[in-house]
């Protein structure tokens, strides 16, 4: 009886033959995609909320400093950012977390997208379907074993069972055809949510990618104009970009030169606007990434088929943006680090 | 400065957006903290050196409470867009699951004629 089933449903499978098959390729390629976009996009908006909480350090820092070039007596006392904004950039930052939450979420159904599409039931049902008719001719074998030796026919003859083979390769493809593209449909409306929610809070991270770089300005300001840092750390980027070579002893022609302390200074001002622009780009990429999803989700819908291209496009400037933001982080500590052995060094002397 | 290029403003009238009062408070505070080292050079007393402080940190104050209070306002749309994604994560793994679960099924339909078979074997070996 249990062969009977299977025989009916292999044959009802071996009706379906000719339906088109399962989009799994492309719903792999748009899976990966899915994948990267929103974890670079959570990444940078994670990063928003970090530096939202480690404001305080620097910004004490700066403020103290400012105050103690008052020339008003007895002022020159640390000053701690008060809590009040301490609290109100914590609350920010749990605020921005939440977005990062949703992209993320965003992110984990993109991941299950691509498990889906990397299995294949097609071969699967096969693989189902093959032992089922083992099964059952075993069965059929030991059945005419005990009717005392009468010839055995198979439960489940060769061409047949090569037919329901087919037939079932056909199901599960049809079957996994109709998930992806449901899934596909589910995304696509989560992915619309979040880029729509996104993009009505644009101009809200505009101000804060200004606002963090601006305090992030404001201490480096300070490092400099107190001496901390070298302003080789300034010069010889701006020598790199307008192509030439600097003099030996040009760090200690800077020190001895207010006009051209003060020069180096309004680059770093320039630099920090860069650096604001960069930082509102890396945004405005995410939320370009969602639209070349949804672009891709729609091609999906209609063709079966996606070109990721300006996907990874946006994907690969925006990783290219992160990575030289972190690398001029990095530079910026070794950079210290460096000033901080030479001290050392110095004082070993 | 950030653009308002993206202002969804349909007022036609001279009222602002939301958006536009927090560029105005946003521009307010960066203003008034790009002079704070300067004014704070100029400052002869202490009361003047506090007054300088509090000004900014006032300003920089409303500027957050505004940033807070425009993603307020849109934190249910990202917490439907959250809840729209995790929907369809679980509605994907549990398709995924379901499908697996065919072939499983079928599997274990074989497995059990595979028994009997096995059941039946014993029993024609008995039975000669």
């Amino acid at each position: 009886m249990a062969a009977r089933l299977l025989i009916a449903l292999a044959g009802a499978a071996a009706l379906l033959g000719g339906c088109a098959a399962a989009p799994r390729a492309p719903a792999t390629t748009l899976a990966e995609a899915g994948l990267k976009a929103t974890g670079s996009f959570s990444a940078e908006v994670r990063n928003v909320a970090t530096q939202l909480r480690e404001a305080d350090a620097a910004d004490s820092f700066t403020r103290t400093w400012e105050i103690c070039q008052s020339p008003a007596p007895g002022v020159c006392v640390p000053s701690v950012t008060p809590i009040g904004l301490a609290e109100r950039r914590n609350g920010l930052a749990d605020v921005v977390d939440l977005r990062a939450r949703a992209i993320d979420q965003l992110g984990a159904a993109y991941a299950a997208f691509k498990e889906e599409a990397a299995y294949d039931q097609s071969t699967d049902l096969q693989g189902a379907a093959q032992s089922a008719i083992d099964s059952a001719n075993s069965f059929g074998q030991a059945a005419a074993a005990l009717n005392q030796g009468k010839r055995f026919i198979p439960a489940v003859p060769g061409e047949v069972g090569a037919l329901l083979d087919f037939g079932f390769g056909v199901l599960g493809d049809r079957l996994q055809r109709k998930r992806l593209l449901r899934a596909n449909r589910e995304i696509a409306q989560a992915v619309l949510q979040l880029r729509n929610g996104i993009q009505n809070e644009l101009e809200v991270f505009l101000t804060l990618a200004d606002y963090l770089v601006g305090k992030r300005t404001a201490a480096r300001l300070v490092f400099y104009d107190a001496n901390l840092t070298s302003p080789m750390d300034i010069m010889t980027p701006l020598a790199e970009q307008l192509n030439v070579t600097l003099v030996p002893g040009a760090e200690s022609t800077i020190a001895g030169s207010p006009a051209l302390k003060t020069a180096l200074r309004a680059t770093m001002e320039a630099n920090s606007r860069v650096e604001v622009l960069e930082a509102q780009g890396r945004y405005r990429a995410g939320i370009a990434g969602l639209d070349a999803l949804l672009r891709q989700h729609r091609e999906l819908e209609k063709k079966q088929s996606v070109t990721v291209g300006d996907v990874e496009r946006i994907i690969d400037q925006l990783n290219a943006s992160l990575a030289k933001y972190a690398t001029s982080q990095g530079e910026q500590g070794n950079a210290q680090q460096q000033q901080q052995q030479q001290q050392q060094q110095q004082q070993q002397q | 400065m950030p653009s308002s290029s993206n202002n969804n403003n349909n007022n036609n009238n001279n009222s602002s957006s939301p958006r536009d009062r927090l560029t105005v408070i946003y521009n307010a505070y960066k203003a008034a903290s790009a002079r704070r080292a300067s004014d704070l050079m100029q400052a002869t007393t202490a009361e003047e050196v506090r007054a300088i402080t509090d000004n900014v940190d006032a300003l920089e104050a409303s500027y957050l409470d505004a940033a807070r209070r425009s993603l307020d306002a849109t934190g249910p749309d990202i917490e439907a867009s959250y809840q729209a994604a995790l929907s369809a994560t679980q509605k994907v793994e549990k398709a995924y699951a379901q499908g697996q679960a065919l072939a499983a099924r079928i599997q274990a339909v074989s497995g059990v004629v595979a028994a009997v078979g096995n059941l039946v074997t014993k029993a024609a070996g008995a039975a000669a």
